[in-house]
């Protein structure tokens, strides 16, 4: 549904942000985008958006290319950006104006949703808060039904009630045919919904798992105290215990932090990735 | 064809232009129509001068031109924010449909003040300054001045000459605020002054030189707009001097348009 080929990219001819940078990501899957700050998870999102071209590479989202912008390739992509242009209308109003651009658009979903965020639909969207402009946004982008959603930060300025309604949300609207990106640091609102990660670091993705093949590779440990003699891939410790990342040797799955995960990754890359390379499958 | 033009959708991104826009729009030609009324008012009322057609056409046209700037940047707003240009670019309709039904929501509020500001304000500048001549004496110059204005602009019989000024006006204004909002990220204001500048200079170069391949002499102005003395009589100058100068700057405005509307396409945030 989404593929990258050795993408290159660079705002400036100094600073390189992606090299080489290799990406399939499959319909059916709510994928986590994660990253350190300035790794460019904003701007591989708007690499497949089409709102920025490769300097080298291939981008193919849905078949297309998104440098192209062709209207049936708009129609079924919706990127809920982390910042985005509030008009001076009512929410029944914005819907009135660019619901019928997007051919799967559904007016009752759009309330629905709407109704469990709880937004006034007659409110005008200059007069909301941050967060709930955010939610009726997101509201909006469900509606749409577009088979690559695309969500930068979404739950920056949510409250913690509606980020558990955002996570029942996107729970609720994924589907066999349905690519949902979510790109955030805030990895805990992300816990329970995605079904597989995706880690961008030192130009490249150098991640990408699902939750099932992690939870049978990897086990997530926490104690009090001190350790008591575990072989930890990577560990944290704190004043009271610690917790770490082992290897799973047992048949059940375990429980995935992604905090953790995200955390080891980063610090451990190599000890933890080449549990996933192809000999150790 | 359907990807790149569909009116249906050309009528959606039309329609929410205008339901987005409609309110700034109002205001901004409202205020700019006052300002004209204002004007002419104070001119003619007030201060009790005849205000000449010539002049005050020409004060409507370099007014307007100069607003259509700031008329046009209500439209191609996008490009000042990365978040308009963002929801802009990913708005399910085709790079044409969008371009053009800015540009056309940009022209027809232009022309329908414009036909306001000349033809009605116009005929009203006449009765206004006859009342003004009525009730004072004025001096042989001005009572000359004011024969002649009807001379220069005659309303009823000068709708081609107007209208075709009037859109090379536009289309100059339009196509250097365009250029200048897509292309100009840091300076715009200078880099666009120093282009309208280039432009006329451009288009003025051309002129001379087409004048002087045809006529074998270059033009000689005696005073600005008035007079000027060639080796033909001014025959050719009546002619070949006013069309090659219109065709130089609807090229130079046409050219400038065609580049905006690829840097348009090729827009990223």
């Amino acid at each position: 549904m989404i593929a990258i080929k050795n993408l290159y990219f660079t705002y400036n001819k100094r600073d390189k942000l992606f090299e080489d940078l290799n990406l399939t990501l499959s319909e059916g899957h709510i994928y986590g985008l994660l990253g350190k700050n300035g790794t460019g998870k904003t701007t591989l999102l708007s690499l497949v958006s089409g709102l920025l071209f490769p300097v080298e590479g291939k981008i193919g989202v849905l078949g297309k290319n998104p440098e192209k912008r062709q209207v049936d390739f708009l129609q079924n992509l919706f990127l809920v950006s982390e910042e985005f242009d509030v008009p001076d209308v009512s929410l029944k109003k914005y819907a009135m104006l660019f619901a019928s651009f997007y051919p799967h658009f559904d007016a009752e979903q759009y309330d629905h949703y709407l109704k469990e965020f709880d937004v006034n639909v007659n409110t005008t969207m200059h007069k909301m808060s941050m967060g709930q402009r955010k939610k009726a946004y997101i509201s909006f982008a469900l509606a749409c039904n577009t088979r690559v959603l695309l969500m930068d930060e979404p739950t920056n300025g949510m409250d913690i009630p509606s980020k558990a309604q955002f996570r029942k949300l996107i729970a609720s609207v994924a589907s066999k045919n349905r690519c949902i990106v979510i790109s955030t640091h805030q990895v805990r609102d992300l816990e329970n919904l995605i079904d597989a990660i995706v880690v961008l670091d030192e130009h490249q993705i150098i991640f990408n798992e699902s939750i099932d093949a992690i939870s049978e590779k990897l086990s997530f440990v926490a104690y009090n105290g001190t350790n008591s003699g575990t072989q930890f891939l990577y560990e944290e410790t704190a004043a009271l215990g610690g917790k770490g990342i082992a290897k799973n040797d047992s048949d059940i799955p375990s429980r995935v932090n992604i905090e953790l995960l995200f955390n080891g990754i980063v610090a451990e890359k190599e000890q933890i990735t080449d549990l996933f390379t192809d000999k150790n499958r | 064809m359907d990807t790149n033009f569909n009116f249906s959708r050309f009528l959606k991104v039309i329609s929410n232009e205008w339901c987005l826009n409609w309110k700034k729009v109002l205001l901004f030609w409202g205020v700019v129509v006052a300002l004209f009324i204002g004007y002419f008012a104070y001119q003619g009322l007030i201060q009790k001068e005849i205000i000449t057609i010539y002049s005050a056409f020409w004060t409507a046209i370099l007014t307007m031109s100069i607003l259509q700037g700031f008329y046009l940047q209500i439209y191609f707003r996008e490009f000042l924010s990365k978040k308009k240009t963002t929801s802009l670019l990913l708005l399910p309709a085709s790079r044409n449909e969008t371009f053009w039904a800015k540009l056309l929501l940009s022209f027809i509020p232009y022309v329908i003040i414009f036909i306001m500001i000349t033809l009605i304000g116009l005929e009203w500048l006449k009765m206004q300054n006859e009342w003004v001549r009525q009730a004072n004496e004025f001096d042989e110059w001005r009572l000359r001045d004011f024969h002649r204005f009807y001379q220069t602009f005659d309303l009823e019989g000068d709708e081609f000459r107007i209208f075709s000024i009037m859109f090379l006006v536009w289309i100059f204004s339009a196509s250097i605020h365009l250029f200048s909002i897509v292309s100009f990220k840091k300076w715009a204001a200078v880099k666009s002054i120093v282009l309208i500048f280039g432009v006329i200079v451009g288009a003025s170069l051309a002129t001379f030189v087409t004048y002087f391949l045809f006529t074998g002499s270059f033009p000689v102005y005696a005073f600005p707009g008035e007079r000027l003395f060639t080796n033909d009589g001014g025959a050719y100058f009546m002619l070949l001097y006013p069309i090659s100068a219109y065709c130089y700057g609807m090229f130079f405005s046409l050219f400038l348009m065609f580049i905006s509307y690829v840097k348009y396409n090729e827009k990223t945030i």
